[in-house]
Parts: structure tokens; C-alpha cells; sequence
């Protein structure tokens, strides 16, 4: 080998180690310095990322932050992160790297989700949380969600009231790494298990859907045939609660509560077939998020980090008011 | 067959470097952590919100501290009855996008009536019932939020701001309500202060139901 090839032989083991080095050294750093760079022509583009777009309630959440974010002059396309951190991952590293202004964002994990909005952060690109809060005031611009928790101590209140001081139930819980899960269960028992006479015979996660409701609810069922009611943590677990119920003969004799206030189940309360939900509001909620998006690329800072918006029972006294997932009649 | 060539000293050297700095690279940034089992599990219950310690302090340091600043029974009842958005404007307080308001109210009287484990109790110079008490299990923020001294924006996760209610009722259902339960009786003097939760300022008062944080029989 002469000379000249060995030094060039050398320099190139020299510039393939130094680029190794730079990597190994950049990702331990965590660089991420992407810079977000608007679409040069069109108007700014908006992010709604979703947690699941296979439940109604958050279709509504969705096309609610899409439609008054085009209404405010953004171009908005929604991701639906299918409940599945992963997927949402990787909606934001495409989303930070095609130039997107904001992100209106469902988190699908309150503490998995956290990182995801510190990358979006550091890369200059504002979060706006929806409906699920993320476990840092530190990362997203502002989190508007609903009081789920007060919320349900109205709605453990009405089924003491319902279902009486003392009987069997089942509660269906949601999506177990969703702080709204817990904020509902807990809300619920902190007023049902003042009443030892009410006896809880199962709790298990049905993910807030309502096919595996469904299935949950008709496994207990052939255990504990002989509950009194149902708390389910959303209306789809109450509807596939309400369908198991019906398949057996039990529809009549169990009370099914939901939470959440979707068309079905409201009209499902005012047929005196579930007793009770609870009214969120996903288009208050959504609308809210989407003008403060609008207030921030115009140059507001100043937000409140969580801002709750107020749940409201709903029965068979009050359901003539509700529908449309909010008061008859608002916007 | 040829020989096997030796390695160049200086290809050898690029090697040495990178292991070197691959080494010094994993001793700053170690990819994990080793740590004793025990020291983890305190480092996790550390983590955990104390609900009861919180309100502990909050109790003595700032709720009860903050009595001068608790609206007048009878100043939010006329209020009310003059103007009910402008009272909720002037002495409520309402938690992000709500329906409902909660105030911290104080006032003196004397006890009206008795019933069902609920006190009513008719203000100084005023005849009818005026703020009621429920001394039955207690559900709600009136406490929490009536005060005012508590943002939501200060807890990362707001199970935590959610149980400070529950712990907030379960201490004045522990330390004021047996007093009252004792004490209570028609015609008893009495003074008091804590919150009020209103759903519907049009429709739900007068009276003003009250979640006592004192109550003193002078």
C-alpha cells in the first residue's frame, strides 16, 4: 500500500469516528433542535392530536378543536393516536418536523405523554391540552379539562340516591394510565363508600370502550349474577354495559350510570334506560383550547396552566335540557 | 497463503480513542442506574402526595389566618338579593369554566332549628333561617374553593388538588361537627365561618348551606 492510500485510508476512519462520536454524544445530550418552520404559503398549520378516534365523545372533541381552529384561519388535520403511546410518538416527531404552529393534543397516558410535549416545547411548537391532563404544569401552555372528579361525587350521590344505601355493584373502569379514569372512581367513592352497606363485587378496566364493556360486564356477570347496578367510568362502557344487561334479561333490574353525556346514552336517560350521566363538554373544551391557540400565535403568554370546566348530572328530571354533547341550544 | 498484515499503530490509536470515549461517555451517562430496592421504594412513596399533611398546614397557616377576609352572611344575602351576577363577581370564586361559585362566608346568629342532623341558623337581628349546616357526611369543594387560597395550576396531577377536598371534608367532619352535634340547640348564640358551594345563584339561595371550618358558641 503507498502512502498517499493510507492516509487516505486513515482519514476516512478518522471522519467516520468523529461522526459516530457526534451521534453517540448528540443523542445522549438529547438534542432536538429542530426548528419549526412554517409552511411558507397557506395559512399556519394546527395539530389536533387524539388519544382515539374509535369513541365518539372524542370524534366530537376532535372535529370540535378542527372546525374552530379552521374557523380561526389555521389549516387543522387531526392525528388519532389510537390509545397507543407509540403511535402518538410518533405523530409528534412528524408533526415537529413538518413545520406545525400548535398542538391541540387528548394525551393517551398522563405520564407517558409528558415527554412527548417536552420535545414539541423544545422545539418551539405550543401543546394545548384537551379533556386529559398530562402530570407537569411545566410542559404544555395551558390544560382545559373537565372536573371529573366533582363531577362524579354528583354522580355517586344521585346512585346512593338511586340505588339506596345498600346493594351489590360493578364498576367499569376506563383506560388505568388516564389520570380522568381515577379522578372519576375516585370522586364516585369517595361519597358510595361513605355507605358500607354498598357493596362493590367487581372493578375492572374495560378501556373506556364498549365493546370490551361488553365482554367485562358479561364475564362478572356469570360470577355475580346478582348486582344491583353498573358505574361504568364513560358512556361507551354504559352502553356495552346496558347491551350485556339486556342480552341476559337484567336491563330492568340493574341501573347502568355512565359519565360522559353522548347523544346515545342521553337519549338512552331520557327512555329511563340508564339513570344517570354526566355532561362533559367536548366542544366547550375543544373551542376553548383552539382560541387559545389563536390568543398564543398572536402573542398571549399569559394562560392558566389548568383551567377545569364543570360536569353536569344529567337524569331523567333534567335530560330535556341536554343534548348534542352540551346544553340544548348552546354553541 | 499470504500473512496476515499487522495493524497499523495509528489505525490502533483511533480505536483505543473511541473505546476511551465510549467509556467516559458511559460514566457521565450511564444508561442505568443500580440502586438498592429499599432506597427505590422510599424514593417512590417520597413521591407520593400527602393529602392530609397538606391540609394539616393549610389549616392552621392559612384557612384559619385568612378569617378577616371571609365575606359578612348577611352582606352576601343582601348581595344576592340585589344582584346575583354581581355578587358572584364581588366575593366568589369560580373554578375554570363553572356553573358554580363557592364563597368563604362568616357570620353570628343563633340556632333557629334542628333537623335531620341539620342546623339552621337565623342571623343576628333577622328572623328566618339564613345558613344552614349539614352535619350528615360532607361531599364537595365548598371549602377548598370558597377559600380561594388554592389554584389548581400549583398541582401537577389534579387528583392530588381533588383529594385536598376530601381530606378538607373529613377533617371538619371529625373536628367541628362534634362540637356542633354537643353543643347545638334552639335559640344558642353562635358564630362561624366557612365555605359555600352555590350551583345556581338564582335558584339556590337564600339559604346559604355551609360547610363550617369554625364554629364557636360565645
Amino acid at each position: 500500500m503507498n502512502r498517499l492510500q493510507f492516509n487516505r485510508k486513515l482519514t476516512i476512519e478518522w471522519l467516520a469516528a468523529t461522526t459516530v462520536a457526534a451521534i453517540v454524544a448528540c443523542a445522549a445530550a438529547g438534542c432536538s433542535s429542530q426548528s419549526p418552520s412554517s409552511s411558507s404559503d397557506g395559512p399556519p398549520r394546527v395539530a389536533v392530536v387524539i388519544s382515539t378516534l374509535n369513541n365518539p365523545w372524542f370524534v366530537v372533541l376532535a372535529e370540535a378543536a378542527r372546525d374552530r381552529a379552521t374557523e380561526l384561519g389555521y389549516e387543522a388535520t387531526i392525528f388519532d393516536s389510537q390509545n397507543d403511546p407509540a403511535k402518538e410518538t410518533s405523530h409528534y416527531e412528524n408533526i415537529i418536523a413538518s413545520g406545525y404552529q400548535a398542538i391541540l393534543f387528548n394525551p393517551t397516558d398522563a405520564d407517558g405523554s409528558i415527554a412527548n410535549v417536552r420535545k414539541a416545547k423544545a422545539a418551539g411548537i405550543p401543546v394545548f391540552c384537551m379533556d386529559r391532563e398530562i402530570n407537569a404544569t411545566d410542559a404544555a401552555t395551558s390544560q382545559i379539562l373537565s372536573d371529573n372528579f366533582s363531577g362524579c361525587v354528583k354522580l355517586g350521590q344521585y346512585f346512593v340516591e338511586q340505588v339506596g344505601k345498600s346493594g351489590k355493584y360493578v364498576e367499569l373502569l376506563g383506560l388505568v394510565g388516564d389520570n380522568n379514569t381515577w379522578n372519576r372512581s375516585k370522586g364516585f367513592h369517595s361519597v358510595v363508600d361513605r355507605f358500607p352497606g354498598l357493596e362493590m363485587v367487581a372493578q375492572q378496566s374495560a378501556d373506556f370502550d364498549r365493546a370490551k364493556a361488553l365482554e367485562v360486564l358479561e364475564s362478572i356477570l356469570q360470577a355475580s349474577p346478582d348486582i344491583d347496578a353498573v358505574f361504568a367510568g364513560n358512556d361507551a362502557m354504559a352502553m356495552g354495559a346496558y347491551q350485556a344487561l339486556a342480552a341476559t334479561g337484567k336491563a330492568d333490574k340493574v341501573k347502568v350510570f355512565g359519565f360522559d353525556g353522548t347523544d346515545d346514552v342521553v337519549k338512552l336517560v331520557s327512555e329511563g334506560k340508564i339513570v344517570a350521566t354526566a355532561m362533559q363538554f367536548p366542544k366547550v373544551m375543544a373551542r376553548t383550547a383552539a382560541e387559545n391557540v389563536d390568543s398564543y400565535i398572536q402573542g398571549e403568554r399569559d394562560f392558566p396552566q389548568k383551567t377545569p370546566v364543570d360536569v353536569e348530572l344529567v337524569t331523567q328530571d333534567n335530560v330535556a335540557q341536554f343534548g348534542d354533547f352540551g346544553h340544548k341550544g348552546a354553541q | 497463503m499470504k500473512p496476515p498484515r499487522p495493524v497499523p499503530k495509528s489505525r490502533r490509536l483511533v480505536w483505543v480513542g473511541l473505546l476511551v470515549g465510549a467509556c467516559v461517555l458511559l460514566y457521565f451517562l450511564p444508561p442505568f442506574h443500580v440502586v438498592p430496592l429499599e432506597a427505590a421504594r422510599s424514593e417512590a412513596e417520597a413521591g407520593v402526595f400527602d393529602a392530609a399533611a397538606f391540609v394539616e398546614t393549610f389549616w392552621e397557616d392559612r384557612l384559619l389566618k385568612s378569617a378577616d377576609s371571609a365575606v359578612d352572611a348577611g352582606e352576601l344575602l343582601a348581595a344576592f338579593e340585589a344582584d346575583p351576577t354581581d355578587a358572584v363577581q364581588r366575593f366568589g370564586h369560580r373554578l375554570g369554566l363553572s356553573g358554580s361559585s363557592s364563597y368563604f362566608v362568616s357570620g353570628s346568629g343563633h340556632i333557629f332549628e334542628i333537623e335531620d342532623g341539620n342546623v339552621t341558623i337565623a342571623l343576628q337581628d333577622e328572623g328566618g333561617a339564613a345558613v344552614v349546616i349539614e352535619t350528615g357526611p360532607l361531599f364537595g369543594n365548598a371549602v377548598r374553593d370558597g377559600s380561594g387560597l388554592l389554584d389548581v395550576s400549583d398541582f401537577p396531577n389534579s387528583q392530588d388538588f381533588n383529594a385536598l377536598s376530601s381530606e378538607i371534608n373529613r377533617r371538619v367532619e371529625e373536628r367541628v361537627f362534634p362540637l356542633l352535634r354537643e353543643t347545638a340547640a334552639i335559640g344558642v348564640a353562635v358564630r362561624f365561618i366557612g365555605g359555600v358551594e352555590i350551583a345556581d345563584v338564582e335558584k339556590d339561595v337564600p339559604p346559604l348551606r355551609l360547610v363550617p371550618v369554625v364554629v364557636e358558641f360565645p
